[in-house]
């Protein structure tokens, strides 16, 4: 099916998301919209797959407007969308997901929808149990079950909103597959919504990048990736791997010494970890979601249990101690939702600020806020004392989140600290750990993004399956190699 | 649930206010319009019954100050409920906080002599009626806490337990006679009073009174306070920048059962015709919910609690005139006090459409 | 056989249990789609008036129950209705709904206070009543009773074998997903607001049309009061699964039928009436305590979806939240 949209405008207060912005897909190609965060492309997908109406501008299907009410109506007409957060029914199992709001009986046909279900997974090479609840399922998994869905359904425009995040390199391939082959046999329009070039590399036809709500250029692939980095960005941004010289793991100065650690999981437990780790080093924790490098993390904050092992701080026994009590002894955690766990929503900077400050009964309001408008300066927040949190860009929240640690940490532990940043963002992130790394702290990172943990990390853990694989130097380590640990394939 | 905001903002809210008179002025002609039609109904003069009324709450210094009395335990427990919602807890059991509160003051209450010196007497039960207050609570609290038992739940079974505790005590042990409450107190026990004031008490007030101010220096200033917002804002949040949530939802809690068990010890220590001076099945009498109207009310928004108290005493003071010369049943005015909540909620409701609608940020 | 003191206790159960399932299995069908209607201890007594007055001043059984229906379902859509249209929180309004309904009801049911009602006849099913033991404890009833036993299958095999029911699931635990697929969140939330307030307000009408016939509710209690909040309780207790529901409120009918015995003996009524209150207390402990949690982490995978549907009470994960459909100003 070929997609033509024409001259789409949609704004949001005073922000013009998509400004005047034109392009064709046509069937049986796969095409990539590139773009950093904010520059347009979500809204942009939302609009094609009917979930939001445009202020103005047309789409054309094969030559016929169209005008969409729901992504219900997109569907209807061919087009469906992959969101990045899987829009399922958790507590129900993959057959009643695959059932939900299909035909207008009253009672379903539950063998034939089996059938279906089992034969368009096949022919797409994805292994899906019907009787699995969704919410033990991985999220390739439950990826898989959308498209299933989606392609029974008719769709014949396929849009995936960044689909190879946390998913493992196994299953993206299983995914870049079957979608090579939808586009060259069955003739479906596939369009990639990513910032990762190496997918679009991997996979597209053709590329289209937006920036600032605006088309700034569109090219066949294979094109050289500078050309493809200067059309989103505007410049040419210096090559990563700029960051000052690793550290060496010398064995001194430990600060967090882990012994045959186990931690339960939902899905996977993990079992019999060991990790020293001292002043001023960089570890990143690579693995697939769910492999147990977040129960790792968390049991090393006090926020999950282990059910055997030890944990030392400093060569302090902390197995024991709770999260408050650790955070009391030099320790740090930053969740990945950062306005789910991280900031208050509905308080304000200088509120937050008071909250974290020192001990006393009293809040000294006018200090919090002289302290607040010093943090809002020295990280560069753009938003006032008085801003409620949820009110900043997802940047600025993580500047927030990094202006509220506390000094002189000892250990810090992340979980994916630049999600959903655009790379200047991520850059500043990175800047302002390396300094608390040159401060003495260390630090101990998870990323669902496995060029960060390259190109960040001083030695990287694999998780596989809840065991964990040391690597002590990364850069000796072939993408490839790692991709293969990940995926828990023996070398 | 918005709990303890700033003030609103002051920019051009006109449709805001507007969606929300409407309602309001709407809601208020059906809630007196339905009033007069059941006095009609029932063949009594609206107007005379609304000078009736008034007479009853406001006429002479000892129905002021009667309502001033009853507005006590409302303001106790509404300032406790501050605590609490700040959190983002639904203490609903308030009500069997505030009945512990009485049953451990009787302890002391029902063994004061008449040789005992009063200060040292109200001293002692208003202490105890804290700590029952507290413990009840705690219940509550130990069972969302560590029980995951959600506080609506856990405080509506112990708020039955409650009473089911005060009838057994009052048809047991500490049986009065044939009827079901303790022998009435000596005067050493009870709130003094002042002299020719009607039912005021100055220890009463001043109780409440700085019950209340406590309660609101801790939310606006104390970092305690500041910790309970952010919790009732996100509970995860909160816990992961420093905030000890259990025990702060178990402090929360005790606080606020101390202040309804003070609220529910005034309620039976007052020498005036309602509370009796001696306890009794009911004596927490839907206070605490009243409570919870009260701060639902207002808002969340502390300043307006006293006042509102004050009025949702005013009410029952006044009707129970209308009780006594035409026969009115009291319970009329519980629910006029209900309708009224109910009509403000949905006018706030109203407010906040329009603002969304209007395209302005929450 | 039916004169057997267990088979009567039983049917009495059967029978005395018919208010609460029927309050109980709506507001399961209410809270499925993810509105929290928390009116129900009000709401009940106010439909019972209704059907009580309404019945008696029309003679008839049929109108007295549907006008109770009628409160229930208008109650339920005003909670509905404040959450989806005005955003106000669900607790707060049903909270309120509960206390304004309950006063409401003792005042307008004052002149009514101990006035016989209508009775409903008792029919028994032909054949099926002559099974042993159940047929007279089941099939052997007045209307409401057979209502409420047919509230248990029809709501079972509505929310777990029709499409509808499937979408209903959705839409309390993911009502974005629901909105995706093409179906009205908000008008499948007004629709089981309205069918579960009216099962409440059948329930309300079956304590003053079936097992007593007499209003006696007063401000100090009365025989209605307070098992709204049991039926809360019991959905939890149920983890929002019907046919489990209904075994709770079993369970406490049984109870007090067991306490209505024991009572004049030794044991205060006090001391009595408490019980099915630390009874509702432990078994939301066990339900919805860490104890299940930590079970399910040490069984087997694939012996999770019999304890999900026998012992978990996980609720819907959109309960009490309001839907707001994205990028919709």
């Amino acid at each position: 099916m070929d997609v033509q949209i024409s001259h789409i405008v949609k704004t949001f207060g005073k922000v013009r998301a998509n400004d005047d912005i034109s392009m064709t897909f046509q069937s049986g190609h796969i095409y990539a919209v590139l773009g950093e965060n904010g520059a347009g492309k979500s809204t942009l997908m939302k609009i094609l797959s009917g979930f939001q109406p445009p202020d103005s501008g047309q789409i054309v299907l094969d030559g016929q407007p169209v005008v969409f009410a729901s992504p219900a109506d997109a569907l209807r007409v061919g087009i469906g969308m992959l969101h990045q957060d899987v829009l399922d029914v958790p507590g129900m199992t993959v057959l009643d997901n695959f059932i939900l709001a299909r035909g207008t009986h009253l009672l379903p046909d539950r063998h034939r929808a089996r059938v279906e279900l089992s034969q368009q997974a096949d022919k797409l090479g994805f292994d899906l149990n019907p009787d699995a609840y969704v919410d033990s399922l991985t999220i390739g998994e439950r990826q898989q079950l959308e498209l299933v869905r989606l392609l029974s359904l008719g769709a014949k425009v396929l849009i995936l909103d960044e689909p190879t995040t946390g998913i493992s390199t196994d299953q993206k391939e299983v995914l870049f597959n079957s979608l090579r082959r939808l586009a060259h046999t069955e003739s479906v329009t596939v369009i990639l919504v990513s910032h990762k070039l190496e997918d679009v590399n991997a996979l597209c036809d053709s590329v289209v990048v937006l920036r600032q709500g605006q088309v700034t250029g569109s090219a066949d692939m294979p094109s050289p990736t500078a050309t493809l980095i200067e059309m989103m960005f505007g410049k040419d941004l210096p090559r990563s791997g700029q960051r000052p010289g690793k550290h060496a793991h010398k064995g001194l100065n430990t600060v967090l010494s882990v012994k045959a650690l186990s931690v339960p999981g939902r899905r996977v437990s993990l079992k019999d970890v060991y990790l020293d780790v001292e002043r001023g080093e960089v570890v990143g924790l690579a693995g697939l979601d769910g492999s147990g490098q977040r129960g790792l993390l968390r049991a090393c904050a006090g926020l999950e249990a282990p059910t055997a092992g030890w944990l030392y701080l400093e060569g302090r026994d902390v197995t024991h101690l709770n999260y408050h009590d650790r955070v009391g002894l030099g320790v740090a955690y930053t969740p990945a939702g950062r306005l789910e766990e991280g900031l208050v929503a509905g308080l304000t900077l200088t509120e937050h600020v008071a909250l974290v400050s020192d001990r006393g009964t009293w809040v000294h309001w006018n200090a919090a806020r002289h302290e607040a408008k010093d943090k809002i300066e020295h990280y560069s927040i753009r938003g006032t004392s008085e801003s409620r949190v949820e009110t900043l860009s997802g940047g600025n929240q993580q500047r927030a989140l990094m202006a509220l640690l506390p000094q002189n940490l000892k250990l810090l532990l992340l979980e994916s600290p630049t999600r959903g940043l655009d790379v200047e963002s991520a850059r500043w992130v990175w800047r302002q750990l390396l300094a608390r790394r040159e401060q003495g702290a260390a630090i101990i990172f998870i990323s669902p993004d496995l060029d960060e943990i390259i190109e960040y990390s001083d030695r990287v853990v694999v998780f596989f399956g809840g065991r964990a694989t040391l690597i002590d130097d990364p850069s000796k380590t072939s993408m490839a190699e790692l991709g293969r640990l990940i995926g828990g394939v023996q070398s | 649930m918005t709990p303890l905001q700033g003030s609103a903002n002051t920019s051009q809210h006109s449709n805001r206010w507007l969606a929300q008179a409407l309602v309001l002025i709407v809601g208020l002609l059906i809630i007196v319009g339905g009033i007069v039609a059941v006095l009609l109904l029932s063949g009594k003069d609206p107007a005379s019954a609304l000078n009736l009324f008034l007479q009853g709450s406001l006429g002479d210094a000892t129905q002021r100050s009667l309502v001033v009395m009853r507005g006590l335990p409302i303001l106790l427990a509404a300032s406790g409920l501050l605590l609490t919602f700040s959190a983002g807890l639904w203490n609903i059991g308030i009500e069997g906080q505030m009945m512990f509160g009485a049953i451990f003051a009787t302890i002391i209450a029902r063994s004061v002599g008449n040789d005992t010196s009063g200060w040292i007497a109200l001293a002692l039960e208003l202490i105890l009626a804290a700590i029952g207050g507290a413990l009840w609570a705690l219940v509550a609290g130990v069972l969302k806490t560590k029980g995951r038992v959600n506080e609506i739940f856990g405080g509506v079974a112990l708020n039955f337990i409650a009473s089911n505790i005060a009838l057994y005590i009052l048809d047991g042990p500490w049986k009065y006679g044939a009827r079901q409450q303790t022998a009435p107190f000596n005067a050493p026990a009870l709130l003094p009073l002042v002299p020719d004031s009607g039912a005021l008490s100055l220890p009463g007030i001043v109780i409440a009174i700085a019950g209340f101010v406590l309660v609101y220096l801790i939310l606006k200033r104390s970092r305690w306070g500041l910790q309970l917002r952010a919790m009732g804002h996100s509970q995860r949040s909160a816990f992961l920048l420093g905030v000890r949530t259990e025990r702060n939802v178990l402090l929360a809690m005790m606080a606020c059962g101390a202040l309804g068990g003070i609220g529910g010890a005034l309620q039976i220590l007052s020498p005036d015709p309602v509370s009796k001076g001696y306890l009794f099945p009911d004596s927490s009498g839907g206070i605490g919910f009243l409570a919870l109207l009260v701060v639902l009310l207002a808002n969340y928004q502390a300043a307006w609690v006293p006042l509102i108290s004050l009025f949702f005493s005013l009410v029952p003071v006044g009707m129970l005139n209308l009780q006594t010369q035409i026969g009115l049943d009291p319970t009329l005015g519980r629910v006029f006090e209900e309708a009224l909540v109910f009509i403000v909620v949905l006018a706030n409701g109203a407010a906040a459409r329009a603002r969304h609608t209007m395209g302005e940020p929450d | 056989m039916a004169d057997d003191p267990i088979v009567r206790s039983l049917a009495s159960v059967v029978r005395n249990g018919a208010p609460l399932v029927l309050a109980a299995i709506g507001e399961t069908f209410t809270e499925r789609a993810g509105i929290i209607n928390l009116s129900l201890d009000g709401s009940l007594m106010l439909s019972a008036l209704a059907g009580l007055v309404i019945g008696i001043n029309t003679q008839s059984v049929l109108v007295g129950a549907l006008a109770a229906m009628l409160v229930g379902m208008i109650v339920a859509l005003i909670v509905a209705a404040s959450s989806i249209e005005l955003k106000q929180n669900q607790v707060a309004v049903g909270f309120i709904l509960t206390l304004l309904c309950r006063d409401l009801a003792i005042f307008l049911g004052k002149p009514f206070l101990n006035i016989p009602a209508l009775s409903v006849p008792y029919f028994s099913i032909p054949i099926l009543k002559d099974i042993p033991v159940i047929g007279p404890v089941f099939f052997d009833q007045d209307v409401f009773t057979y209502l409420s036993l047919l509230a248990i299958i029809v709501s079972w095999f509505w929310i777990f074998r029709t499409s509808p029911g499937l979408t209903l699931r959705s839409v309390g635990e993911r009502p974005a997903a629901t909105f995706a697929r093409g179906k009205n969140v908000n008008r499948i939330r007004y629709l089981y607001a309205a069918v579960g307030g009216s099962l409440v307000g059948l329930g309300g009408a079956a304590y003053t049309l079936s097992v007593s016939t007499i209003w006696k509710e007063t401000p100090n209690g009365g025989q209605i009061s307070g098992n709204g909040w049991i039926a809360l309780a019991l959905v939890i207790f149920g983890g929002w699964y019907p046919l489990r529901v209904a075994f709770g409120v079993y369970l406490v009918a049984a109870l007090r039928v067991l306490a209505g015995n024991l009572q004049g003996g030794e044991v205060p009524i006090a001391l009595l009436n408490l019980i099915p209150w630390v009874l509702m207390i432990l078994t939301l402990l066990a339900v919805s305590g860490p104890y299940l949690e930590t079970l399910l982490k040490i069984l087997p995978r694939r012996l999770h979806p019999l304890v999900r549907v026998l012992l978990r009470a996980r609720p819907p994960a959109a309960l009490g939240v309001a839907f707001e459909q994205e990028g919709k100003e």
